[in-house]
């Protein structure tokens, strides 16, 4: 067994153990907690694909200023048990059915999808996720959008600013 | 087409930007309202003389593009048009504008950021480009619609414009994405090579269309998806609903027929049958509540509903009348809504008894604002009959089977005129004492020069579509 | 030239009006800009050279349409009786005190161009222009001065005929895409062929605007109340000039474009004018108000007309030509009465009125020729024209002839019935201090008496008028 299958199998058990107690765990504060692992497991994934690029940004945004505003929110509102809302019990069943259906869904296209048969993932090979590379398509072909981005930038931290300075 | 595509940006982005900046830093050096409102003036003629230098060739900064952008006369017409009306809006309300809260510079910046973004979406040849032409040009105004902040009703607004933009935007990325997995590009006008490799992929090019159609719907506030459009124009600063109404609106129409002139035929044959209903459902619903209301400035949101349901005419018939239509509807529309909207910044009342006798208390302001009122209805001898004729004349040159549709929408023109001689019957025939803020030589003047303008294109319409020819 | 001028005349004295400050110096100069116009159509029609009753001129290259005015001989007509009525009218109301008079005048005289060029235009886009042009200067005349429920009446009345000329501008524009080179020229227009198919659609767009402008049963129901609402002067105006353009329309636009179609719905649209007729005529005797027992027996008249457009015959065509011109005369006399006598007693109820005659007798005699002329009785000038136009419904179906024919019965029921009311029996309290009619008011209804004697006995110089 080599290094990056060790990794891997570590990295999906990682993957699926926190995403199953981001259920289960009681404390809305704690399933924030262990969806920022879920997301650190993926992009564990994203670098063994050599996607640099895709495991940083996973982690800047998803993990970092997502999971950041979720936490703000959470404690904001002061969640604690006395508070939850209780779930009744076709509530949780109609729950167990869609994402019963969402599974079957994708096992099935799995399954039935002809190109990834018989195939294993390619790790540390291929340049689409390198940083590099995506530098350079970003300062050449999309160089316009790139730029202009920048005005949608300023124009919403004028706006930050505007409504949220006191008069 | 590569040739022309590849290279130029147009000279009123770069600029607009740039001016959003300076305008910006100007509010530190600057702190007399007076002097903010004078440097958004001066900027905004800076603006349209880029501008127009680039339209008659006379200079232009070249950028490689890649194919982002693509200019073209109907673009770069449009952008003269707009750049215009945002001088002359500016011109009329400008005091308005500052004295909304404490950051005029910052508003006017807000302003100049917003017409970057309508003029890259006269100009997009890329969904990346359309996307955040959309973006600069509605994030701006999720501010201006909140900007005043002591008002309840103001910050309402700007949350609810807020979510359901974002909404829209979020369907508009979706239908991106979709279209990129139909046809493996995000160019507007996809080539056919890419069409066929996708084949297995075909029902995705238009379930995207469809989301970005149903986006843009949004944006424009077509029926069904136009339920945010009286509560925001009713709760934001009228001076910003003046603008959102206008330059915003028809900017979004731009961006609509631009894309949907070259990918409506892969939408097949439901764009026949899903774009009159929409047009029909737009008229009704901006019609008929329209009727309803007792606040004017509401019964213009509406109303800008109910213009929604006209100019999606020329989306449904884009050919030559379609496309001059557009234009004139452009002119009309907005010329007579920034007046009216003047008109209405400066009244003490919204409601229609606020304009109970103003003939005799204003009568400059009335009889401008009769004129403006008759254009928006559509009357004959004002630039209004002509912007409608336009778009009727679209759908009967394209097949004369649309004559129907053509007479459900004159039918809703004369439901029309219902709510705007309301409030024609208040300023001349009802007695009453309408209160108005003070009222300047300089805005009489212009509202004067608005009318005329108005007046001067319902005669010879050829003056302005002539200018498009040239 | 001369329809140019005919427009622009009084649109320009209109717009100088709104500048004038004293009220004697408006009315002087309205007065002074119809004489103008009544000078130059008569000097039209009998002096000047043909060549001059022509314009053309570019107006919207890119559309295809024309600045193109025509004089012919239905035009003609109908602007000599635009230009007289509107002098008469000036005459006969010029006693009156309307406030803010200058606005008035100004709003009459743009109407009166707008007529003009409704009358004169040779152009479908043109002529829909007038033709709105025609109807702004009407809503603000009708709703500033008036009566009590004035601004809603008129509302009902915008609404209507701006929805009904919507419409045909659906139809203007369908037209235009099916002539050849895409003009709005009427020449093209005539030229067209279009299925029956078309035809029959396309009808209607054109119809039913013309018929609420009319207007004919079942579209009548704002005529009324816009005629007793608003202003005297302002009802002469609407019912003398205003409802012929809804006939002139029919028969300029609609009868040679759709002869398919008008041969089609003869029928129908005859049926609905008859029903009009005797419905008119049945609630006009029952009308205690005088402004709205004239609006209805107007009501009739017109619908009379439009029967006899659609028999399609000749002799009826020629009866409609100049019946509209004599209407046109006789309704306008009746509004001066109907006004005289308001001014002169302060109330409008039949069942209030009574002895007038002994008080105004001049009144009185001017009231019962005008009360000949509108039953059509022999040497009063509706006769020649009512008669051609049932002699022509004769030939076109003996029945409905006979079923029109009664509008001349029930007309002078419910004339003469009014004119003994008023003017008959025993003077009460109201008409006690009445004293007779002003001058001015004698020389508008001396003009009018006159004209209908003359056309009565000598009708030769209208027919070859319209010829």
């Amino acid at each position: 067994m080599a290094i990056t299958e060790i990794i891997f199998w570590f990295l999906s058990a990682l993957a699926v153990i926190s995403a199953i107690m981001v259920v289960l765990s009681k404390s809305p504060v704690h399933s924030v907690l262990w969806l920022i692992a879920v997301f650190f497991a993926i992009s564990g994934h994203y670098v063994l694909l050599n996607a640099q690029f895709i495991a940083i940004v996973n982690i800047i945004v998803y993990a970092g200023a997502i999971m950041v505003l979720f936490l703000f929110v959470l404690m904001l509102m002061n969640l604690n048990k006395e508070t939850e809302p209780q779930k009744n019990l076709w509530m949780k069943l109609t729950g167990v059915v869609s994402g019963g259906c969402l599974l079957i869904i994708l096992i099935s296209l799995v399954r039935q999808a002809t190109e990834i048969k018989g195939k294993i993932a390619v790790t540390k090979t291929g340049d689409i996720g390198l940083i590099k590379v995506l530098g350079k398509e970003l300062f050449s072909s999309y160089v316009v959008p790139f730029e202009i981005s920048s005005v949608l930038f300023l124009s919403a931290m004028i706006g930050a600013v505007v409504i949220g300075k006191k008069d | 087409m590569p040739e022309r595509a590849e290279l130029g940006v147009m000279n009123a982005i770069i600029f607009s930007a740039l001016i959003g900046v300076v305008m910006m830093l100007g509010g530190i050096v600057i702190k007399s309202n007076a002097g903010i409102k004078l440097l958004a003036i001066i900027l905004l003629f800076i603006l349209l003389g880029s501008h127009l230098a680039e339209y008659y060739d006379l200079f232009n900064i070249h950028i490689q593009t890649h194919g982002m952008l693509a200019k073209s006369r109907f673009g770069m017409f449009f952008n003269t048009i707009i750049i215009s009306l945002t001088l002359l809006y500016v011109l009329l309300s400008g005091d308005e504008i500052v004295k909304v809260g404490t950051y005029g510079a910052e508003y006017f910046a807000l302003i100049f950021f917003s017409l970057c973004g309508a003029t890259i979406l006269s100009s997009y040849n890329n969904l990346l480009m359309l996307f955040l032409g959309v973006e600069i040009m509605t994030i701006p105004l999720f501010v201006l619609t909140s900007s005043e902040k002591k008002n309840l009703k103001s910050n309402e607004a700007g949350l609810k414009y807020f979510l359901m933009g974002s909404f829209s935007t979020g369907i508009l990325l979706m239908g991106i994405a979709l279209y990129y997995g139909g046809t493996g590009l995000f160019a507007i006008e996809a080539s056919k090579a890419a069409n066929e490799a996708q084949q297995a992929f075909r029902i995705l090019l238009p379930l995207g269309l469809l989301f970005i159609f149903i986006s843009l719907s949004f944006k424009v506030s077509a029926a069904p998806f136009h339920f945010w459009t009286p509560d925001v124009y009713d709760g934001a600063p009228s001076v910003f609903t003046s603008f959102m109404a206008t330059i915003v609106k028809t900017a979004g129409f731009i961006a609509f027929i631009k894309l949907f002139e070259l990918r409506s035929v892969d939408m097949g044959y439901s764009w026949k049958i899903l774009l009159p209903l929409i047009i029909i459902l737009t008229l009704l619903a901006g019609n008929i509540t329209a009727v309803f209301q007792q606040s004017v400035k509401r019964m213009l949101a509406y109303s800008s509903i109910a213009h929604a349901g006209f100019m999606l005419f020329a989306l449904y018939n884009p050919n030559d009348f379609g496309k001059q239509g557009i234009m004139l509807y452009t002119v009309a529309y907005s010329l007579a809504t920034i007046g009216t909207f003047a008109v209405l910044t400066k009244m003490k009342d919204y409601t229609y008894e606020g304009y109970n006798g103003l003939a005799k208390t204003k009568p400059v302001l009335a009889a401008t604002n009769t004129i403006f009122i008759l254009s928006l209805a559509g009357i004959p001898l004002t630039a209004g009959f002509f912007a409608k004729y336009y778009m009727l004349a679209s759908a009967l040159k394209e097949s004369t089977s649309n004559l129907w549709l053509v007479i459900v929408a004159v039918l809703f023109a004369a439901v029309s005129v219902y709510y705007y001689f309301r409030v024609i019957q208040a300023m001349y025939f009802k007695d009453g004492n309408a209160e108005t803020t003070e009222i300047k030589p300089f805005f009489k003047t212009l509202l004067i020069i608005i009318a005329a303008l108005i007046i001067v294109i319902g005669l010879m319409p050829s003056l302005l579509l002539d200018l498009f020819y040239a | 030239m001369v329809p140019v001028w005919l427009i622009l005349i009084p649109l320009l004295t209109g717009l100088v009006s709104f500048g004038l400050q004293n009220a004697k110096a408006v009315k002087a100069w309205a007065l002074f800009s119809t004489i103008i116009s009544t000078t130059l159509i008569i000097a039209g029609i009998y002096f000047l050279n043909p060549s001059s009753l022509q314009f053309n001129a570019t107006w919207l290259k890119l559309l295809g349409s024309n600045f193109s005015f025509k004089l012919d001989g239905m035009s003609k007509m109908l602007c000599l009786l635009t230009a007289a009525s509107f002098l008469i009218i000036f005459i006969a109301i010029n006693k009156n005190e309307y406030k803010n008079s200058k606005s008035f005048y100004a709003l009459m005289l743009l109407m009166q161009a707008g007529f003009m060029g409704v009358f004169t235009a040779t152009d479908a886009l043109l002529f829909y222009f007038f033709w709105e042009l025609a109807l702004i200067p009407a809503y603000f005349l009708c709703s500033m001065w008036g009566g009590e429920k004035r601004i809603q009446v008129t509302f009902k009345f915008f609404v209507y005929t701006f929805a009904g000329s919507l419409i045909m501008l659906c139809g203007i524009i369908y037209l235009y895409f099916q002539t050849p080179n895409q003009t709005f020229s009427l020449e093209s227009f005539y030229n067209l062929h279009l299925s029956n198919k078309q035809q029959y659609i396309l009808f209607w767009l054109f119809f039913i605007a013309f018929a609420i402008k009319m207007p004919m049963f079942p579209f009548h129901t704002w005529q009324p109340d816009t005629y007793e609402q608003s202003s005297t002067g302002v009802t002469m105006a609407l019912s003398g000039v205003m409802a012929k353009m809804g006939i002139f329309a029919v028969i300029r636009w609609v009868v040679p474009i759709f002869p398919e179609a008008v041969n089609h719905f003869s029928n129908i649209v005859i049926i609905l004018s008859i029903i009009g007729i005797v419905y008119a005529s049945l609630i006009a005797i029952r009308q205690d108000d005088i402004k709205r027992l004239i609006a209805y027996s107007s009501i009739a008249h017109i619908s009379l007309m439009c029967a006899a457009i659609f028999s399609q015959n000749n002799t009826a065509m020629q009866g409609v030509l100049i019946q509209m011109f004599n209407h046109g005369i006789v309704v306008i006399g009746l509004w001066i009465v109907a006004d005289a006598v308001e001014q002169q007693v302060g109330t409008r109820k039949l069942s209030e009125l009574g002895g007038l005659a002994q008080k105004a007798p001049a009144l009185a005699i001017f009231i019962v020729v005008l009360a000949f002329a509108n039953v059509a009785l022999p040497l009063a000038s509706s006769f020649i024209g009512e008669f051609l136009m049932l002699s022509g419904l004769f030939q076109y179906n003996i029945i409905m002839a006979a079923i029109a024919g009664t509008t001349i019965i029930l007309s002078s029921i419910y004339t003469l019935n009014m004119v003994q009311k008023i003017f008959y029996g025993n003077t009460v309290t109201l008409t006690e201090k009445a004293v007779d009619i002003s001058g001015n008011i004698k020389i508008a209804l001396t003009i009018l008496v006159i004209i209908i004697i003359v056309l009565g006995v000598y009708p030769q110089p209208m027919f070859n008028l319209v010829k």
